[in-house]
């Protein structure tokens, strides 16, 4: 395992950051850590880099506890924030960011240009930061993330500032780092990107994670089906209960999580006894959006 | 650390803070210069009046002594206005070293990297100090060398002179460091503004104390100089520079800009060991610290 958190906790004043946080992530995984804003996506991966201290709670990061220093060396990681110094040039800065990861002074050159050759920024490493577009500056942050050719990547929105091609362009990389056995933790509220790359994904939502599992998993698991019915006495909960839950909609069309596939006849039954005319009754394949949604309104009804 | 701190060193020469800081000095330099000028042709033409006037021995000794001690007064004027020029140079540059960098996200990349906590602070140390350590050496020595050349007065031991004087903007570059770690960079400047002026006032005080033999005006000297050394260190070099043989009358003469008793070297040591505590502070409170 490349990443096992236990118990992991941040707490800012009274507010929490996260709670109770065991994930754990294995090598080669591309492992994406999805929740609408605030939910403390970045609050646990500060704690895993060193930026914040937890309150409670242990980790382990590449078999080092937490605030190893020498573990950092196969570490890299891209600020949510990033800011650079922006009077340097791109190469400046990527010599800097190489010369703190302690590569050795005769590789830097061609380390360098070869991370530029990556996130395509050759042509302007030359410019001052400063004059970079935003897409550019995530660029040169994931450039210099990548200096130390980690074992361990943690990118905290990376795609934010790009556009769609850029966004290809930064999956392309983080599949190509998975190649080459690469583990990649990527913090993102953008579902279809997790979707397309990550092996497994945890769902955080107000501090906690309330789903985890490999992409296949979680995406079987329950059914979800889709029901038009009208004239129903009582609410749709009403005759979902015990059998699973509302996802979404309203009044006639609702969606509709069930426990498992033996719940679609019960469901038609239990509507035609409650009086309801049905009108459709389709299974759905989950997409990850639909679970991300699912979870995360879960726990608001 | 060598690497943070040669960014850093680079960082402090882009201040716009230190373009001030040069026009300010070039500016003081330059009327210091004319000022000492005409001072001293002042002071040689009433030398030569008194001498010409035929008195005995006994008072052209005296009237030697006056030649030699505004020669010295106009020294410590220089020494005093570029003190305080480095000083505020070391507060104004230093004050949002390290929170400001919190404050918008540049130090968040460098967290990651297999760097120590520790090493940050003495590289920003460092890079920051190189900077002082050149700009005070050479604008103190330009005060040597325009006292020297434009008032013939004899300078002993400069290297050690600038040594000392470059402690001076070290220690306020110590003490914003580490407000810098622990405040904002709003709250770390208006407390290191405060925490020059209370030296400066102290250090005044306790010169008119001693001068006015008044112990409660001594002793508040004293308080201030332990909780803020770089007065001492600079009355050290005011006694260096004005060591006139000739007792207290001479020392009374350059009022609250000469140093009445001299600081013992213990006081050096204390501020050197002042510094290095404070560095020791600025690290601890930045190991121990949430960043973002
Ligand atoms: N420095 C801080 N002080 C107080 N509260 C914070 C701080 N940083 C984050 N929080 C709170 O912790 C929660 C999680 O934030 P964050 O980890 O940034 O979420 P995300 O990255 O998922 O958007 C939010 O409620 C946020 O307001
Ligand atoms: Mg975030």
């Amino acid at each position: 395992m490349v990443i096992e958190t236990h118990d992991l906790t941040k707490v800012y004043g009274e507010k929490i950051g996260c709670e109770k946080i065991c994930l754990s992530v294995g090598e080669g995984q591309i492992f994406g850590f999805l929740g609408p804003n605030g939910a403390g996506k970045s609050t646990f991966v500060k704690m895993l880099v060193g930026l914040i201290k937890p309150t409670s709670g242990t980790a382990k990061l590449l078999g080092a506890p937490l605030g190893d220093v020498a573990a950092r060396r196969r570490l890299g990681f891209l600020p949510e924030n990033f800011r650079y110094q922006d009077w340097l040039s791109g190469r400046e800065l990527l010599y800097y960011h190489a010369a703190l990861a302690f590569i050795p002074r005769h590789e830097r050159v061609s380390r360098i240009d070869e991370v530029l050759r990556m996130v395509k920024l050759s042509a302007a490493a030359d410019g001052k930061i400063k004059t970079y577009s935003k897409g550019m500056q995530q660029r040169i942050g994931i450039a210099a993330a990548l200096i130390s050719d980690p074992d361990l990547l943690f990118l905290d929105e990376p795609t934010s500032a790009l556009d769609p091609i850029g966004r290809l362009e930064v999956r392309e990389i983080i599949t190509s780092l998975r190649d080459r056995g690469k583990a990649v933790f990527l913090n993102s509220h953008l579902l279809s990107e997790l979707e397309m790359i990550c092996d497994s994904v945890a769902i955080i939502k107000g501090g906690r994670v309330v789903e985890e599992g490999t992409l296949t998993e979680l995406l079987k698991g329950r059914v979800e089906v889709e029901v038009t019915a009208s004239q129903l006495n009582g609410s749709m909960e009403r005759v979902v209960e015990g059998l699973g839950r509302v996802l979404s909609g309203a009044d006639t069309s609702v969606l509709v999580e069930l426990d498992n596939e033996d719940m679609i006849p019960v469901l038609a039954a239990r509507i035609i006894e409650a009086g309801g005319k049905l009108y459709n009754l389709s299974r759905k394949k989950r997409t990850l959006e639909e679970l991300f949604l699912g979870a995360v309104k879960g726990g608001e009804a | 650390m060598l690497t943070i701190a040669r960014l850093t060193f680079k960082e402090a020469l882009r201040k716009k803070i230190l373009v001030a800081a040069i026009i300010l000095s070039v500016l003081f330099l330059t009327v210091y210069g004319v000022g000492l000028h005409y001072a001293t042709n002042a002071i040689e033409q009433e030398n030569a009046q008194s001498a010409g006037r035929g008195m005995d021995d006994g008072p052209i000794a005296g009237a030697d002594m006056m030649v030699e001690s505004s020669k010295k007064l106009l020294v410590l004027l220089g020494l005093y206005f570029s003190s305080s020029i480095v000083s505020l140079l070391a507060i104004l540059s230093s004050v949002g070293v390290v929170s400001s960098e919190i404050e918008n996200g540049i130090i968040h990349a460098m967290m990651a990297k297999p760097i120590r906590r520790r090493d940050i602070i003495l590289g920003k140390f460092g890079g920051y100090a190189a900077m002082l350590s050149v700009y005070s050496a050479l604008l103190f020595l330009s005060v040597l060398l325009l006292n020297y050349f434009i008032a013939g007065a004899a300078l002993g031991n400069v290297p050690l002179l600038i040594a000392l004087f470059i402690i001076q903007p070290l220690v306020f570059l110590a003490v914003t460091l580490a407000g810098s770690t622990a405040f904002s960079t709003l709250a770390n400047g208006i407390a290191a503004f405060t925490l020059y002026i209370a030296s400066a006032v102290g250090g005044m005080l306790e010169q008119i104390g001693a001068m006015l033999n008044n112990d409660m005006l001594v002793n508040t000297g004293i308080v201030t100089s332990l909780l803020m050394p770089v007065d001492s260190i600079y009355r050290m070099i005011a006694s260096l520079v004005t060591n006139v043989p000739g007792g207290s009358i001479n020392a009374m003469f350059f009022g609250p800009f000469g140093a009445i008793s001299a600081p013992s070297t213990a006081m050096v040591v204390y501020a050197i060991l002042y510094l290095a505590g404070f560095v020791g502070l600025a690290s601890f409170l930045f190991s121990r610290r949430d960043i973002g």
